[in-house]
């Protein structure tokens, strides 16, 4: 009993010294996170006027570490470079987008944020990368250093920057409307099928023959879903049919009956994912391909002013 | 008392003496956000407001394995400005943006590609160069373009790399920087240099004595490192450089025996470099001989040529004689009919003896051929491009023997390279006839055949074999 009394006025002794001390003083009414300030510049202005303000698109140029890969030694891009860039991203992608779909569309799923560095990232195996994207909402493009080289030549362009772009965006439209169970099944089944991380080896670069439009395309079936939507608007309708024309060439390599079905299975895929963007978003995607074309032809031959800042 | 009871008070007092203590004051009036603000606006204020430029020593690399180069920067508000001993004409210069930021402290980012700042930081492909030219540097030269600021005042501010955590100073300089670089670039070429038997010679190996430490120092001047080593000593110490229009400056002083050097200043008059009172000699590399000391008689060994798969050491006399000055000799005791030109290195102090043509048999050329020889094959000696003059052996003096008795120097050889891939190791007696073609070994044709007889290396065969080393008499 007086053990129990003991322990019951030492614990109320404790609670009362809990209790006793001053009170603290009143929180500071200012913040102690600052957000750095920094002088806007005309393309900050611009950027704000073409990408932030129409679309809630941030643009990043400048170096951040923690925007970057840590595993990567990065440096920042260069300025006019980035200044190009984002006329390309806005005048072929994002403007092809409002053409076709309209601004809404392109308000809703276009990603979030731009992050440009002036290097790809090298592994030490002496393989690199040309983008990437997170999470639906961020592109990170690399290697703006290199943009003054391939400006002029609409094959480069497509592959080091625009084609990451469209690639990138059609995740993101996944992401929102799954694409069909159907496309999956076409090079879904036991014959040729994916080949996830091997989709870069040499054993696998008769991609075209097997059914895949890029080696990209044949790892996983969201990443084929991308590549064909990607290689599909950013080319013309020659290069197409060339790509068709060469996946008949030939059976596959061990083929048991020697059926050639390269063409039968990109053909497949392809009315599968114009009828995914017809149904889901409204957009003719023959429709979307002459409007990037066009778009990149006019850049490439130099009929738009990449490196203007002015605010119209 | 019970001592429960004891223990019980005791316990009650203890809590109430804690119960109350005053909140500790404050040491710093404002916020660490606050004071972190000030401190980045203050660090700025340091860099804009220098009329000048900024003079600064940037190392690359966590060991500094580079070495240092210099920039010149020039800050205002939102740009920085770069001149750099890195670019081609020193009167380029590039602007960029930067701005200053904070990790655990105010940061300085060159946060836009700057074509000099970024490229001890620019990585490459395995085969895909970068816009420098460079490949396979997945990492760059580990160069630093974020820096902690250490300390900014009008006289000094103190930069450290983010990556690297080298220690990269800027000083103001008031003068034009485009001058200075073209000074650093002249002191680069013409510094060091020193007449060596009546020739320019770059001196790269120093010593000198800290304290009552005898050291050697050895120059790499394209790594930028000084190596110390302690007199008798194997391991050397090795300290990243930068070059300056007088000579060359450490990233850090280097400390023994209660001494320190910290810069090499070149005194074009006297020849000699300086640090403060240290007194400083030039030396030459190791193994180093000069001309005339190869004037003279040798003991040449090779292997006989007999049984030239067994090891059979034969030693012959051949003598060196002066050809040209400085330059080359002629080694005499060959054979009657001819003379090999063996040349001079003046920055290795060592000889050379390449393949080349010695006379002519007939309408023939007679090459004495730079050859590789294979050990413990039977067979001939193969070709290593044997028309070219390119490839040969050159030699390499023993230090230790050249040391205690540089008068009776032992100097071997060594094999060289050549396009073959094989090392030249021989030398054999071949023809050529005068329409390209091969006129085969020089050697006696048909038994019974005497329209000529041979010329022979040493009086011996058409070939000479593993050729090992000369001993001076």
């Amino acid at each position: 009993m007086k053990r129990t009394l003991h322990i019951a006025f030492l614990t109320s002794l404790a609670a009362l010294s809990l209790l006793s001390c001053r009170k603290e003083p009143a929180l500071s009414p200012e913040s102690v996170i600052t957000v750095p300030t920094q002088v806007k510049n005309d393309f900050d202005k611009w950027l704000e006027a073409n990408f932030m303000n129409p679309y809630n698109i941030e643009f990043k140029y400048r170096y951040e570490l923690s925007e970057t890969s840590l595993s990567y030694y990065t440096i920042p891009a260069d300025y006019w470079s980035c200044v190009q860039m984002a006329h390309l991203v806005k005048y072929s992608c994002v403007d092809s987008y409002d053409e076709v779909a309209g601004i809404s569309f392109t308000r809703t799923y276009f990603p979030k944020q731009f992050y440009l560095q002036g290097e790809w990232q090298y592994k030490n195996n002496g393989s690199y990368t040309l983008g990437t994207a997170e999470g639906g909402k961020k592109i990170f493009l690399m290697g703006l250093n290199y943009l003054p080289k391939y400006i002029n030549n609409a094959d480069d362009l497509n592959h080091y920057y625009l084609k990451t772009i469209h690639h990138e965006f059609t995740h993101i439209l996944n992401q929102t409307k799954d694409f069909p169970v159907a496309f999956s099944k076409i090079s879904g089944g036991t014959d040729y099928p994916y080949v996830t991380d091997d989709c870069f080896a040499d054993q696998y670069d008769d991609y075209l023959i097997r059914g895949f439009i890029t080696d990209y395309s044949q790892k996983e079936d969201r990443e084929d879903f991308a590549e064909m939507m990607a290689m599909y608007i950013t080319h013309t309708a020659e290069w197409w049919e060339a790509q068709l024309t060469a996946a008949s060439a030939s059976a596959p390599q061990n083929s048991k009956d020697g059926k050639i079905i390269g063409r039968e299975r990109i053909e497949a895929k392809l009315t599968l994912v114009k009828s995914y963007m017809k149904t889901n978003f409204g957009i003719d995607l023959d429709e979307l391909r002459s409007v990037v074309l066009r778009r990149e032809n006019e850049i490439v031959s130099g009929k738009v002013d990449l490196k203007s800042l002015e605010i119209k | 008392m019970k001592l429960n009871n004891i223990l019980f008070i005791a316990l009650g007092a203890a809590l109430l003496a804690t119960a109350c203590v005053k909140d500790e004051d404050k040491l710093f009036s404002d916020s660490a956000s606050a004071r972190l603000q000030k401190a980045m606006a203050a660090d700025q204020k340091v860099l804009v407001d220098e009329p000048g430029c900024w003079l600064m020593e940037y190392y690359p690399q966590k060991n500094q394995a580079y070495g240092g180069y210099l920039f010149f920067v020039k800050f205002t508000e939102t740009q920085v400005t770069a001149w750099g001993e890195i670019a081609d004409d020193p009167t380029d210069n590039y602007t960029s943006l930067y701005k200053i930021t904070h990790d655990s402290g105010p940061v300085l980012s060159f946060d836009e590609f700057n074509y000099l700042l970024h490229y001890f930081s620019t990585p490459s492909g395995s085969k895909m160069a970068n816009i420098y030219g460079d490949t396979g540097m997945y990492q760059g030269h580990e160069g630093d373009f974020e820096f902690l600021i250490l300390k900014a005042t009008p006289t000094e501010v103190l930069l450290k790399g983010k990556r690297s955590d080298c220690v990269i100073r800027m000083t103001p300089y008031e003068e034009d920087p485009v001058q200075y670089l073209n000074e650093l670039k002249e002191g680069r070429n013409e510094n060091f240099k020193a007449t060596v038997q009546g020739s320019i010679f770059t001196i790269s190996a120093f010593g000198t004595k800290l304290g009552n430490t005898e050291y050697k120092m050895e120059m790499d001047r394209d790594m930028r490192q000084l190596a110390f080593t302690k007199a008798g000593a194997e391991e050397s110490q090795t300290v990243g450089f930068m070059y300056t229009p007088n000579g060359i400056k450490l990233y850090k002083p280097f400390e023994a025996d209660g001494a320190s050097l910290d810069a090499l200043e070149w005194d074009k008059e006297n020849e000699c470099a300086k640090c403060g009172s240290l007194v400083i000699e030039n030396k030459m590399p190791e193994g180093w001989i000069a001309y005339d000391k190869y004037l003279g008689s040798y003991d040449l060994t090779y292997n006989d040529n007999e049984d030239w798969y067994v090891d059979d050491p034969k030693t012959v006399t051949v003598t060196l004689e002066q050809k040209v000055e400085g330059e080359s000799y002629i080694m005499k005791g060959i054979n009657d009919n001819y003379d090999v030109v063996v040349n001079y290195n003046l920055a290795s102090g060592n000889l050379v003896i390449m393949g080349q043509i010695v006379g002519k048999f007939g309408d023939n050329d007679v090459y004495f051929a730079a050859m590789y020889a294979s050990k413990g094959t039977n067979g001939s000696p193969t070709w290593t491009g044997w028309r070219s003059t390119k490839y040969g052996i050159k030699t390499k003096a023993d230090p230790e023997i050249l040391e205690s008795d540089p008068d009776h120097f032992v100097t071997r050889f060594i094999a060289g390279p050549s396009a073959a891939g094989k090392p030249v190791n021989s030398f054999g007696l071949l023809m050529q006839k005068p329409d390209g073609s091969s006129g085969g070994w020089m050697r006696p044709a048909q038994e019974g055949d005497e329209t000529y007889v041979p010329w022979y290396i040493f009086n011996d065969d058409y070939y000479a074999l593993f050729w090992k080393q000369m001993v001076k008499k």
